[in-house]
């Protein structure tokens, strides 16, 4: 799996999109997994000054994210591959990976 | 009803902000234009037509133009424009002459003799504005103010200084920069601005994505759009220009072409020779017919438009962008533009048009297209588009060989065009170095009156002498010389009055000799204020016969106007505003600017006389909306004389001061003598008000002596002589009080002139108080307060009342000066004139008696105010004084009269009896 950063444009004034966004994203990379295509939807990062919002995914193929885009009724937007460096562990992180070893 | 953008609008990217502005501004009540400013190609138009969409769907009549960037337009294409869907029918309520005019210059119609006043146009299209504002929501939309027509630009400032409030609202759209003209004028109805900055990124990608189908990497994205700064057109003109940008290592090349100003020019550059020669044409010829370029390029129009280099508007054709045809034409060299300007001139079918073209392309002198610019310019000025008219004219001169027998009437009328533009300074560069080349005679005399026109006073009178040495023979310009030197003389100069009478008096004469009514309207114009200076009646019959209807104008025609002034000096102030209103009425129907201003002017100048400041102050408004022509200097000086006199009448020395000291450093650069008396006089009365006497003898003797010595003898044209007796005779120099108070009851007697009469009897009332102070003198000044009550003279009313109290107080007849100086008061008081309120008031606290309560100045002005409820602070700040004083006043004021609190105070106050105040 890979990761994929999908670019979309929304006007500034419209914030509240961003939100219905991503629930439709998530709900969408759900049903395409469910159908055989995994596809798993991470997060957005919305920049209001540039009205760029950026939804993170992974996937197999960058078409898998294009479809999960689709099936999510979000606008025409850029693809482009992405690399994620690993998040900072959490306290439930340590917890786990103490409980492991 | 509730404004939506419609969905089927072409998509505004990045734009949703604005257009959510565009619909609040067309659902609000209270914003009455919006101006979208910002830099070219920043998407203004885009906005503007989203907004005329929303309107229109909103159930708005749109009434909207699109002037072209180009040197030059036909007059009045903008306004053309404007109301090309408003079709006959609902012109019919628009009052005759008005609609005339409007049709006229709408080329509906054509001009008769005699132009059209361009106000009348101006104030017919206010009104039909207005009606059709009133059937449904009215929205005026100009995009590019800037490139409006200037005729259209002047005429529609006009009507949106007049349409008050109402819906009517204006969508403008202007390049960053100044204000147009037109916003100047909108500034009463609220203006919002629009400021459009760049698209964001986002905005920026999606633009280049959707419309030329690039994907840009982020970073070359961010580079393009840093360039451009977020400008959609030039992004999208970089876009295009470099389709390899795909790949990332062409950012170089990038950065080369961003410099904006050479995007358009290497495109440019970039076209073949036939192509740029389309678009040139195009960009040299406004409203430029597809046919006609068609005849011109052949099928390099289809080309261009499939480009995107030209857009089709209807029939027309334009290049697509400003940006574009200004670079089109940068990169054109003279010789090119002309060449083209001929082969326009030979493709374009209307004739105005092609004549223009003719123009531009010619090279050097050209008999036979001269004469036809000639004729073309007296068209146009038979249109009222007088400043086409002007350019023509100048075009017709230029092209003129230099041994035409036709130059020396091009010249004299193209000055005569330039003095009616107001534009003095062309006239003198254009005539003053050409007038010894002129034949003697009726040539250089006009050409000394039109230098006359342009020159200050002293080179006028010069103009003038040298015109009539060259004017034997010619009647009609004698009568014009003779009439100018009078006015000069006798309303500029206010001087040798019984000279400038005679003056006019042969110009009459001359007037007579050349059978002409306008010539007769010029000569009468001047002899009638001639003669109401000499105090002299005039008989329209007795003269010969005066013909309104011949009349040009109100302005110089109408011998009514200096009756009803003179009726105002007079003293009969119901009679001059009946005269007066009834004249204005006349002039505003007819749209004549020039009367319109004079005759608000005399209005206010009546009402200052009769007292009523909020009429005056009314008129003066009024007078201001007329001003938008005239020559600064002269404005300054009138504005400040007319507010010199109102804060005189108000009693505020101060703002009389300030006022005075504004209309003398204007005058400076006017040299109207007649402001500078009546300043002298507003100065006069505010040094009478703070009883500086020898100040206020000395300036209103000025202007007596000055009166006098000129020949002046209406006493009412200056009324100065009551007042200057009054100073002279509280200096205690009764002698020259009876010097003057003689002769004005000499003129007032000839004249029966009611003022004059008044003002004697008041006179000699103080002049026999101050030998023998007694009951009868006081009774007279009351009787006197009467009769200027009578005759609608309040002020003067006022001010004897004044005095009568005064007297009545010198002879320590408590209750009697106290009722008169209360009536004063009150009288004041219903003028608004609260300086002189105060100093009613103030008289009356004077030496009252301990029993009544005995308050000093100072302790019944702390008084008053606390009785209004303003705390010690606002007291002490208002008067400005300490806040202990105040403290100190207020014990003694208590102590006096026998009051414990602010509001046992206020109810003693005003109880009446006994009281300090009203």
């Amino acid at each position: 799996m890979r990761a994929y950063l999908l670019e979309l444009y929304v006007p500034r004034s419209d914030a509240d999109a961003v939100e219905d966004g991503a629930e439709r994203a998530r709900r969408a990379a759900e049903e395409l997994t469910a159908e055989g295509t995994p596809v798993r939807y991470i997060r957005s990062v919305f920049v209001p000054e540039d009205e760029t919002c950026f939804c993170l995914y992974e996937a197999a193929a960058i078409e898998d994210v294009r479809a999960a885009a689709e099936r999510a009724g979000l606008p025409d937007g850029r693809i482009a591959e992405a690399v994620t460096a690993p998040t900072a562990p959490t306290a439930t992180h340590e917890k786990e990976r103490a409980r492991r070893s | 009803m509730p404004v939506t953008l419609s969905e089927a609008e072409p998509r505004a990217i990045g734009r949703e902000a604005e257009l959510a502005r565009i619909t609040t501004f067309l659902g609000r009540a209270r914003v009455g234009a919006l101006v979208i400013a910002g830099a070219p190609g920043i998407g203004k138009t885009t906005i503007w037509e989203a907004g005329l969409g929303a309107a229109r769907s909103a159930g708005w009549r749109v009434l909207a133009t699109r002037p072209a960037e180009s040197e030059w337009q036909l007059p009045f294409t903008a306004l053309t424009d404007l109301l090309a869907e408003i079709d006959i029918g609902e012109f019919q309520d628009v009052p005759a002459p008005q609609r005339d005019a409007l049709e006229i210059v709408l080329y509906r119609a054509e001009p008769e003799a005699t132009p059209p006043e361009l106000s009348a146009a101006s104030v017919g299209l206010a009104r039909l504005l207005r009606l059709l504002g009133a059937r449904q929501p009215l929205l005026v939309a100009v995009d590019d103010v800037a490139w409006m027509d200037r005729p259209s630009l002047g005429t529609l400032a006009f009507a949106a200084r007049r349409l008050g409030d109402g819906p009517i609202r204006f969508l403008l759209t202007r390049r960053a920069g100044e204000q147009s003209e037109l916003e100047r004028a909108l500034a009463q109805i609220r203006v919002e601005q629009l400021e459009l900055d760049g698209l964001t990124l986002g905005a920026i990608r999606v633009l280049l994505a959707e419309r030329l189908g690039l994907n840009l990497s982020r970073r070359l994205l961010r580079r393009l759009h840093e360039a451009v700064g977020g400008n959609p057109l030039l992004a999208l003109e970089l876009g295009r220009h470099a389709p390899a940008l795909g790949d990332e290592h062409d950012e170089v090349s990038l950065s080369a072409l961003a410099g904006a100003e050479d995007l358009f020019g290497d495109r440019v550059a970039a076209l073949t020779p036939p192509m740029r020669r389309t678009l040139l044409a195009a960009a040299l010829s406004p409203d430029l017919a597809e046919v006609e370029l068609a005849a011109l390029a052949g099928s390099g129009v289809e080309a261009a438009l499939a480009s995107g280099l030209l857009v089709a508007a209807g029939q027309r054709v334009r290049v697509s962008h400003p940006l574009l045809a200004a670079a089109v034409r940068g990169r054109s060299s003279s010789e090119e533009r002309r060449a083209l300007h001929l082969e326009l001139a030979r493709s374009v079918s209307d004739p105005r048009r092609r004549l223009h073209h003719a123009a531009l392309g010619s090279r050097g002198p050209d008999a036979e297209l001269a004469a036809e610019l000639a004729d073309a310019a007296a068209a146009s000025l038979a249109r009222g588009a007088l400043h086409d008219a002007i350019e023509l004219a100048q075009h017709a001169l230029r092209l003129t060989p230099p041994d035409d027998a036709a130059l020396p009437e091009r010249l004299l009328s193209t000055a005569e065009l330039l003095v009616a533009a107001g534009e003095l300074r062309a006239v003198t560069g254009l005539l003053a170095p050409r007038i010894h080349k002129l034949p003697a005679g009726r040539p250089r005399a006009r050409a000394h009156l039109l230098l006359g026109e342009a020159a200050t006073f002293d080179a006028h009178e010069r103009h003038l002498e040298l015109a009539l040495g060259e004017a034997a023979g010619e009647p009609d310009l004698v009568t014009a010389a003779l009439s100018a030197k009078a006015v000069l003389l006798a309303l500029n100069r206010v001087e040798e009055i019984e000279r400038a009478e005679a003056l006019a008096r042969s110009a009459l004469a001359a007037a007579h000799d050349a059978a002409s009514p306008a010539a007769e309207a010029q000569a009468l114009h001047a002899l009638v204020w001639a003669r109401i200076l000499r105090g002299r009646t005039f008989d329209a019959v007795a003269t010969g016969g005066y013909d309104e209807a011949a009349a040009a104008s109100l302005y110089v025609g109408a011998v009514e106007r200096p009756l009803a002034v003179q009726r105002a000096w007079r003293g009969q102030i119901a009679e001059s505003r009946v005269l007066l209103g009834r004249l204005l009425q006349v002039a505003e129907e007819r749209g004549e600017a020039r009367s319109c201003l004079v005759l608000h002017l005399h209005c206010c100048e009546l009402e200052l006389r009769a007292g009523d400041l909020r009429a005056a102050a009314a008129s003066l408004e009024a007078w201001e909306g007329w001003t938008a022509d005239e020559a600064p200097a002269d404005v300054d000086t009138i504005r400040s004389r007319c507010r010199a006199l109102i804060a005189a009448v108000r009693g505020r020395p101060d703002e009389v001061a300030y006022w005075a000291d504004a209309a003398d450093a204007a005058n400076a650069a006017s040299g109207f003598v007649w402001d500078r008396l009546d300043v002298l006089r507003a100065r006069g009365i505010a040094a009478l008000q703070t009883a500086q006497l020898p100040r206020a003898t000395a300036y209103l003797q000025r202007v007596w002596e000055h009166t006098s010595h000129a020949g002046i003898r209406d006493p009412g044209a200056f009324p100065v002589g009551g007042d200057l007796a009054e100073a002279l005779i509280a200096l205690g120099k009764p002698h020259d009080a009876s010097t003057v108070v003689g002769w004005l009851r000499a003129l007032a007697e000839e004249q029966r002139h009611p003022w004059g009469l008044a003002t004697t009897r008041r006179c000699d009332a103080l002049l026999a108080l101050a030998e023998h102070p007694d009951e009868t003198g006081v009774a007279c000044l009351e009787a006197v307060a009467s009769e200027y009550s009578d005759l609608g003279l309040h002020f003067e009313a006022a001010r004897t009342l004044l005095a009568a109290g005064r007297a009545a107080r010198r002879q320590r007849r408590w209750a009697v000066a106290r009722a008169l100086l209360e009536r004063a008061a009150v009288a004041f008081d219903e003028l608004d004139a609260d300086g002189w309120v105060g100093v009613a008031r103030a008289n009356v606290g004077r030496r009252e008696s301990p029993r009544r309560g005995g308050l000093t100045d100072a302790e019944h002005r702390v008084a008053g105010l606390a009785a209004d409820g303003l705390s010690n602070k606002e007291i002490a700040a208002h008067l400005m004084i300490s806040v202990s004083t105040v403290e100190t006043h207020l014990k003694r004021i208590y102590a006096k009269l026998g009051v414990g609190s602010r509001t046992q105070l206020a109810r003693r106050l005003t109880s009446g009896e006994g009281s300090t105040s009203g």
